[in-house]
């Protein structure tokens, strides 16, 4: 398994590279006053950063103690990640209510709770930012694709 | 005189003085929940103040905008999610005290801290407004990129142990800072033909993203792992008259180094709470302390923020020109009303003047009570069980991040620098930079690029203006003292090991 020390770094230089490819690609102002052009701040940032996680790679080299880590993303993980993602699709197809009380049961469920306080207090909580939102402050939220 | 006893007999009124409190009230809790900034608090409740005179419309506004600021700092506190960008820093600090079981603390510091900071504010803006608003005129492209430069110089003091990651982070900062058009020519940069990126990313969902999503991930992770879900245990011990000695000295320098940066447009709470936090680190006895609970990190933040309220609105009141975001929609409400802010304001209308100056000094006194009666109800967040509070952390995120524009493409945002936050974590690379180096990125930037063609391609600005030059030495210094505080921090911890 790769080293995340060297791991991001790594990739950092790669998207690094890709955005000086990326500076060559820009328009061509129809009007140049500025001694530099909108390429040269990004150019310079990039440069620098190439020239950081060199120095980083090389200092985890050098490092004289490795300890064992666990990887970058694990498999733990992996449910926030899902559980959040799920539920942006969902709040985009039904909008925040329904999404919103179907994720926080889901969740609630998932982690085998019991007590129907944590239900009740998941459903008030829902209903209360709804009402605060849409009602008193007049904040518009997520109402969804397939209905309102 | 008599005008600042006629407006505080006007703040007291009982026509005025309920509307300060709810004003107060409704920009704590504003303040409070993640994504609701103290500007869109002010924002929101403008349109209520249309109907009604000019003295209580702009008392409650200004209610809101200092509740507002010390509002996001309970949230940054308690759930490590700043509820403004103004509190980012209020987290290093504020979290790591309620962590180790002193939340109510921790609150009593940032009321305090806040309170003092706002009210060190209000009375040089009483003062000294002209003399500020003169200085601030001074300003040209080259000093505002020298401040943006010295701003940057921040990210090595917040870099935890290691100032290189600090520095990657702020270089990936600076990227996305760049994303949009650009700000001179309007060429399109790493927009990709994405309309949404045209007008670049939004500071709201990547401070969300970094900090409260990342923070939920964090906190799923434990509990997927079936880690005990505890709640830290904490007591209801608010400041102690000796804390209060010990953080005076830091508080009143932040407050005025606050209302100095809030005096130039442009510069605003989140660069103010960061350059305080960097100030107070800089001259502390004992510097390692700072992120891991320190009272004089918290107190400096929160009076370097809340300093920015008074500072803000001296080009305002004086030249008409808004100091920062909130100000900006304060000059919509006065012209609502009929007035004109500026010099001319003084003169033909110093009820109104005298009656904001009033109505701050009430309004900090406000905040300063609300803050302390709070402390018992705000704690309960703690107790909350985490299995139900990481959930709310989520939604309160996610529709935070799409309240800022009705825009789902902010919500990705938020998710895209929430993954960020969570993998920076791991490798031990600070989130802060990031932030920073967006707020100050653009600015760095245009300000480079205009003053390099005020002097036709040269780069004798850099040490031919005073004030620029001041910043630039300023800067230097900030990174030479933090690099050799760095190195006698590693001395001394391998003399311990």
């Amino acid at each position: 398994m790769i080293n995340r020390h060297i791991f991001f770094p790594s990739l950092v230089i790669i998207l690094s590279l890709l955005v000086l490819v990326g500076i060559t690609q820009f328009q061509l102002p129809s009007y140049q006053a500025a001694p530099v052009g909108a390429g040269f701040f990004p150019a310079v940032i990039a440069i620098i950063q190439i020239l950081i996680c060199g120095v980083l790679i090389i200092q985890h080299k050098n490092k004289k103690s490795h300890k064992k880590e666990e990887p970058l993303i694990s498999k733990k993980s992996i449910f926030g990640i899902v559980y959040l993602i799920g539920y942006t699709i969902l709040i985009t197809l039904i909008g925040y209510l329904f999404a919103s009380l179907i994720s926080f049961t889901f969740y609630l469920v998932y982690f085998k709770i019991k007590k129907p306080l944590y239900y009740a207090i998941a459903w008030i909580f829902v209903f209360t930012i709804y009402y605060v939102f849409g009602e008193v402050f007049y904040i518009a939220l997520p109402e969804g694709l397939l209905f309102y | 005189m008599e005008y600042l006893l006629n407006g505080f007999a006007s703040a007291f009124s009982l026509a005025v003085f309920p509307i300060l409190v709810f004003g107060v009230l409704g920009g704590v809790i504003l303040g409070a929940l993640p994504g609701l900034t103290a500007t869109m608090g002010v924002a929101i409740l403008l349109p209520f103040t249309f109907s009604m005179d000019p003295t209580p419309a702009l008392v409650m506004l200004i209610g809101v905008y200092i509740g507002g600021i010390y509002g996001g700092s309970i949230a940054a506190i308690l759930l490590k999610t700043p509820g403004t960008p103004a509190s980012a820093a209020t987290v290093l600090d504020g979290h790591s005290m309620a962590i180790k079981g002193q939340a109510a603390k921790a609150l009593s510091i940032a009321a305090v801290a806040s309170f003092i900071g706002g009210l060190i504010s209000t009375i040089v803006l009483i003062a000294v407004s002209p003399m500020l608003a003169d200085f601030a005129l001074r300003f040209n492209a080259p000093e505002y990129f020298a401040l943006a430069l010295f701003g940057l110089t921040i990210i090595a003091s917040v870099s935890a142990e290691n100032i290189m990651k600090g520095l990657l982070a702020g270089t990936i900062g600076l990227l996305v800072s760049m994303v949009g058009l650009d700000p001179i020519s309007s060429v399109p940069r790493f927009t990709f033909g994405i309309q949404d990126l045209y007008s670049g990313i939004n500071i709201i969902p990547v401070l969300i993203g970094l900090f409260a999503i990342s923070e939920g991930l964090n906190q799923l992770e434990k509990l997927a792992s079936n880690q005990k879900d505890t709640a830290p245990k904490f007591d209801y011990k608010v400041l102690s008259f000796s804390d209060f000695k010990k953080i005076l000295p830091t508080t009143i320098k932040s407050g005025l180094i606050g209302t100095s940066i809030g005096s130039v447009p442009g510069a605003g709470a989140d660069i103010s709470a960061f350059a305080c936090y960097n100030e107070a680190k800089r001259v502390a006895k004992n510097p390692e302390e700072f992120g891991k609970g320190s009272m004089h990190g918290l107190a400096a933040a929160e009076a370097g923020n809340n300093g920015v309220t008074g500072g803000s609105l001296v080009p305002l009141l004086t030249l008409g020109v808004p100091g920062d975001a909130v100000a900006a929609v304060l000059l919509g409400a006065l012209v609502v009303q009929g007035l004109t802010p500026g010099p001319l304001l003084f003169s033909q209308n110093p009820e109104i003047v005298y009656g904001i100056f009033s109505s701050m000094i009430v309004a900090n006194i406000v905040m300063l009570i609300v803050g302390f009666l709070g402390i018992r109800f705000f704690c309960r967040i703690i107790e909350v069980p985490k299995i139900i509070i990481i959930p709310i952390i989520i939604f309160l995120s996610i529709i935070g991040a799409y309240a800022i524009n009705n825009s789902m493409f902010d919500v990705g945002i938020a998710l895209t620098f929430g993954l960020l936050g969570f993998i920076l974590n791991k490798l031990d690379i600070p989130s802060s930079p990031i932030l920073l180096a967006i707020i100050l990125g653009p600015m760095a930037e245009t300000n480079l690029r205009k003053s390099l063609i005020l002097y036709e391609g040269s780069w004798s600005f850099l040490y031919d203006r005073p004030i620029a030059l001041a910043f630039i030495l300023f800067a230097i210094f900030s990174v030479y003292s933090t690099m050799k505080l760095k190195k006698k921090q590693k001395q001394n911890s391998q003399k311990h090991n």
